[in-house]
């Protein structure tokens, strides 16, 4: 049934970059250049979807003097529906390519 | 980190802060700690990439980027996908079937006027020396059916009689004052004074009061109130006469029912054929039955037959009040019908047995006391007729309401209590048929329930048979709660 879920443009683009290794909100904002108040009803979104997990950093990233992040990543019902949705939306793969990884 | 820094960054968090009560409060505490972390990482990473002069702005635009999502979360929470399960959840706890019984309780005490009934009942009767007051009924062959007297058989009475200091007449109608319809009672001159009423200014009414009053009325304080705003007016119209109005009764007074405005005070009320209300005053140490053997004497001293000169004297007091030992009655009736088919183990030995009983307890006694409220203030009304007599079907009209009354609620009750969990109280859910209910000798066919903390399942046969329980409560390993975490 998730197989199913209908992507827009924007969540397209937002599951795109996780799948890319941004794993943070800001993250995904700074890539994409979406408002924070966009990114993160997205993530929301996507989360109840199933198709991105999320996680709070391991422990050890307090020990870093920094708050924990909530960190995302796609799970594998979000791979599929990546896939569909990059040939409904061709365009995405080219924002984005060159970019995965930093 | 400079001043020009730490300001914005202070805002922002803020705003955060602000945004967050939006969250329900199950998730607000994550979501906070998200949107702090990124707000911290924003700040670090415009801060090392050496885009200050934006800095501020984009960590407010980031901050304010948190009311979108709250509103979001909040939205989401409240669409009737969560929506529903939510006040599903929130039905099934034990607070809220007593929090449901509480609000009865409270609809019954503002619709009744605050319980003027009960609290007439319970105060001491506003009359002096109350308990030398009693009613006189006719009676007749049931003993349910007290009708009026004659009014020649009172003024017999009122000449002839050593056990009564007097009798005075009363019987009311509905009738037009002002324009507006009201209950009026037509009283005899000496209905005050034989009750030693008061007056709204505690002045006590005597039969001084009523000399040469032709076309008088007293008024009750509540309808003075309500009708004239509290202001003592010098006539009013009823049934197209004008009456004099000589005094506002005193604010705790009433007669067998409160509903009366007016009283008239009628000379002429009365003829030889006509039935009427008798109230009198006992002599000190002069017993109800005492006075009704010497009244049925009087009577039949002038040529009434015995069949026919029946009486019946009630004390006010214990007539008032008797209305609780009949709803007494009633309940005792309802629990001894009821208790053999109690099947519910409380084993109040343990605590979550104790806790069990308690809230049964609780449950059936607010109920109970709301059902008795609700037949004194609602059912008690009609049970007195326009003589201040009772007839065949009011009176046990108000005892058979409030029996059954009983008997629902305790039926209510305890199928309630069984269809609650053993552990939490908590209403089961998820109902599910199992077996075929065509092969019930066969194999076990019935309902299944499950309490949706996981505690256990109740399973309910189809039909109740020799060979198997009632109800058989299964509790379930710890093992299994993780099935239900997530629905919670």
């Amino acid at each position: 049934m998730k197989d199913e879920v209908k992507l827009t443009h924007t969540s397209a683009l937002v599951l795109k970059v996780i799948s890319g290794g941004c794993n943070y909100g800001f993250d995904i904002m700074e890539r994409t250049g979406l408002q924070s108040g966009t990114v993160y009803p997205i993530l929301r979104r996507l989360e109840e979807s199933g198709l991105i997990l999320a996680q709070w950093e391991p422990e050890a990233a307090q020990q870093l003097q920094r708050p924990q992040r909530r960190y995302y990543k796609l799970s594998r019902v979000g791979e599929r529906t990546l896939a569909k949705a990059a040939q409904r939306y061709p365009l995405i793969q080219n924002l984005t390519a060159g970019e995965e990884k930093r | 980190m400079n001043r020009r820094g730490i300001e914005p960054y202070l805002l922002a968090r803020c705003l955060i802060r602000a945004a967050a009560w939006m969250i329900p409060s199950c998730s607000r505490v994550d979501w906070r700690r998200e949107w702090m972390a990124e707000l911290h990482y924003a700040q670090s990473t415009l801060a090392e990439a050496g885009r200050e002069m934006a800095r501020g702005r984009q960590l407010i635009s980031f901050a304010l980027g948190a009311f979108q999502d709250a509103a979001w979360l909040r939205t989401h929470t409240w669409s009737g996908e969560h929506f529903k399960p939510a006040v599903t959840r929130a039905t099934e706890s034990p607070s809220f079937c007593l929090f449901g019984v509480g609000i009865i309780l409270a609809l019954i005490t503002l619709t009744s006027g605050f319980l003027p009934g009960t609290r007439a009942a319970l105060l001491q009767l506003p009359y002096s020396d109350p308990d030398r007051i009693a009613t006189v009924a006719q009676g007749d062959t049931t003993l349910a059916v007290r009708s009026g007297i004659r009014d020649q058989w009172v003024r017999w009475w009122r000449t002839d009689s050593h056990l009564i200091e007097g009798a005075a007449t009363y019987f009311w109608s509905e009738k037009t004052v002002d324009r507006r319809s009201a209950q009026v009672a037509t009283v005899s001159p000496d209905f005050f004074p034989l009750l030693g009423a008061r007056t709204a200014e505690r002045r006590r009414l005597t039969t001084k009061y009523f000399e040469n009053c032709s076309d008088c009325v007293m008024l009750s304080y509540d309808f003075w109130r309500k009708t004239f705003g509290g202001k003592a007016p010098t006539s009013l119209v009823m049934d197209g006469r004008r009456f004099r109005v000589i005094a506002v009764l005193n604010k705790d007074f009433w007669f067998l029912t409160r509903r009366i405005g007016v009283w008239e005070i009628g000379r002429d009320a009365m003829n030889r054929n006509a039935k009427t209300g008798v109230v009198i005053r006992l002599r000190p140490n002069v017993t109800a039955a005492q006075a009704c053997a010497e009244l049925a004497s009087i009577v039949q001293a002038q040529g009434v037959n015995p069949w026919s000169s029946l009486i019946v004297i009630s004390s006010l007091s214990t007539r008032v009040r008797a209305v609780f030992w009949s709803f007494a009655l009633a309940l005792i009736l309802a629990i001894g019908t009821i208790l053999p088919a109690v099947r519910v183990n409380f084993a109040p030995w343990s605590t979550r047995g104790l806790v069990r009983a308690l809230f049964f307890c609780s449950k059936t006694g607010l109920l109970l006391v709301a059902v008795l409220l609700a037949g004194l203030e609602f059912t008690r009304a009609s049970s007195i007729t326009m003589l201040g007599g009772t007839d065949l079907a009011t009176e046990p009209l108000s005892t058979w309401l409030f029996l059954l009354g009983c008997m629902g609620t305790l039926t209510w009750s305890i199928y309630d209590q069984r269809h609650r969990c053993r552990v939490c109280l908590r209403r089961f859910g998820l109902a599910a048929q199992v077996g075929c209910p065509g092969c019930v000798f066969l194999s076990w066919t019935g309902t299944e329930m499950v309490c949706l903390e996981g505690h256990g399942m109740l399973r309910v046969p189809e039909r109740v048979s020799s060979w198997q329980r009632p109800d058989q409560w299964m509790s379930l390993d710890d093992s299994l709660l993780e099935l239900f975490t997530q629905d919670r």
